[in-house]
């Protein structure tokens, strides 16, 4: 398996990437991260870029810091070392959990955040985790810099309002209060495999009452989405088992999957209701 | 691959038909068309470039509408062939008139694909077809509104 021709092209600063990419825009020129799902779609001849802007030379893309309450992720860091980070450890434990459902370690090793949420996979796991915890995307183009939240940049299966001629620079995550419960519940037929559905959940609870509630599912619907039928259910009752058998009900019922060799849309349907279930007690358990 | 699916539009069946057979409509509203020509009552012959975000094909297709009976049903089959495989298809089209100002498309189609987009593209099949769908139908409801509003 080998790729069609292709130019490759390495720059060294986020402008000169910004230029290069506006110059052949027109011309199928892509961006290359990490590499790990289009490298393997132009092996396969799937993908033909005429262009590749490699990123990877980039070290201004490449770091984890504090901003006030968010974390600030650079497009090419690597998604082990969003898994390793102490700082994501302490502030975004959810991001450093779903990190560990990614592929494998060798995967993760090269693998970026911001080519996972660029390529909006509908059964990746950032764009789950970016949707749960209300993200910011910041994209840089010929005109400047522009930050979008995550909902608005995810638009549907494989597309995101990231132009052509504009660079993912940083996905930003708001920290997690210390009290919040969460949790992630993932299927897949092995480990590392695309996922076949996936959940995430947030619960914040005051004296066993839901103050706040998020559910995202993956993998059952073009992209990544809250379920905020089931949250509602959640908010301002007192959580019980029945009330999140109630809650899962009517998360899943918001799914739209199609079924394949991997599984029927029923099956996905129902792997939505028992993840999210699953995830509401795991993260009942943990909300202080 | 079997796929179906519905769409509502606030205009009577006849307007709906009438767009829905006209050439000229198809032409703008089929996603990623290069040319859409008639090569008889018809039957279309059209260069499309088809697919999502960097994965893209370009299939050289033939159409053909049979089984009309306006303004409520008729088929439709596709022939398409490209670099990243085949598509061979048809597609069974029910305008059901809700009102005199709605009409809902019912339509169910049934395709075989093949080649390399069936092999190594299998999980993105589904993913695919379902946002070309949606892209179409919101183009003909566009070309519809257009004709109202004239």
């Amino acid at each position: 398996m080998k790729p069609a021709q292709f130019e490759y092209l390495a720059p060294t600063t986020i402008d000169e990437a910004v230029a290069l990419l506006h110059q052949y825009a027109d011309d199928d020129g892509k961006v290359l991260a990490g590499g790990q799902s289009l490298v393997p779609l132009m092996n396969f001849r799937l993908a033909k870029p005429k262009w590749l802007v490699d990123i990877n030379g980039i070290e201004a893309l490449d770091y984890i810091r504090e901003e006030g309450d968010w974390l600030a992720i650079g497009a090419i860091t690597r998604e082990r070392d969003v898994e390793k980070s102490a700082l994501i450890a302490q502030h975004c434990p959810l991001l450093a959990e779903v990190s560990r459902w990614i592929g494998h370690v060798t995967i993760r090793n090269r693998g970026t955040l911001g080519g996972c949420i660029a390529h909006n996979d509908p059964t990746g796991e950032y764009p789950l985790a970016a949707m749960l915890l209300g993200a910011e995307v910041t994209a840089q183009g010929p005109n400047g810099s522009r930050t979008m939240p995550i909902q608005d940049f995810l638009i549907t299966f494989l597309t995101t309002a990231l132009e052509p001629n504009e660079v993912l620079t940083q996905v930003r995550f708001p920290k997690m209060a210390k009290i919040t419960g969460w949790a992630f519940q993932e299927f897949a037929r092995r480990h590392g495999d695309f996922a076949i559905v996936e959940t995430g959940v947030m619960l914040t609870l005051d004296n066993g009452a839901v103050q706040d509630a998020r559910i995202a599912i993956g993998g059952a619907a073009p992209v990544a989405f809250r379920a905020t039928a089931g949250e509602d259910v959640l908010k301002g009752e007192k959580l019980t088992d029945e009330l999140i058998a109630q809650a899962a009900e009517k998360a899943g019922e918001m799914t739209e999957p199609e079924s394949d060799i991997h599984g029927s849309a029923e099956y996905r349907t129902h792997l939505a209701k028992v993840l999210t279930r699953r995830a509401l007690k795991e993260a009942q358990g943990r909300a202080g | 691959m079997k796929l179906d699916g519905s769409y509502t539009f606030s205009a009577p069946r006849q307007l709906v038909w009438d767009t829905l057979q006209d050439p000229e409509s198809l032409r703008k509203c089929i996603p990623g068309v290069e040319t859409f020509d008639q090569v008889a009552p018809d039957e279309y012959q059209a260069k499309m470039k088809i697919g999502v975000a960097s994965i893209k094909g370009n299939y050289s297709s033939k159409i053909r509408v049979f089984d009309k009976q306006e303004p409520s049903h008729y088929k439709l089959g596709i022939d398409a062939n490209g670099t990243p495989g085949f598509v061979r298809g048809e597609g069974t089209f029910d305008l059901v008139e809700d009102g005199p100002d709605q009409t809902t498309v019912k339509w169910e189609a049934d395709a075989q694909v093949g080649g390399l987009v069936a092999g190594v593209g299998q999980r993105m099949l589904g993913g695919v077809a379902k946002m070309t769908v949606g892209q179409l139908w919101k183009a003909v409801d566009g070309q519809i509104k257009e004709r109202q509003a004239q």
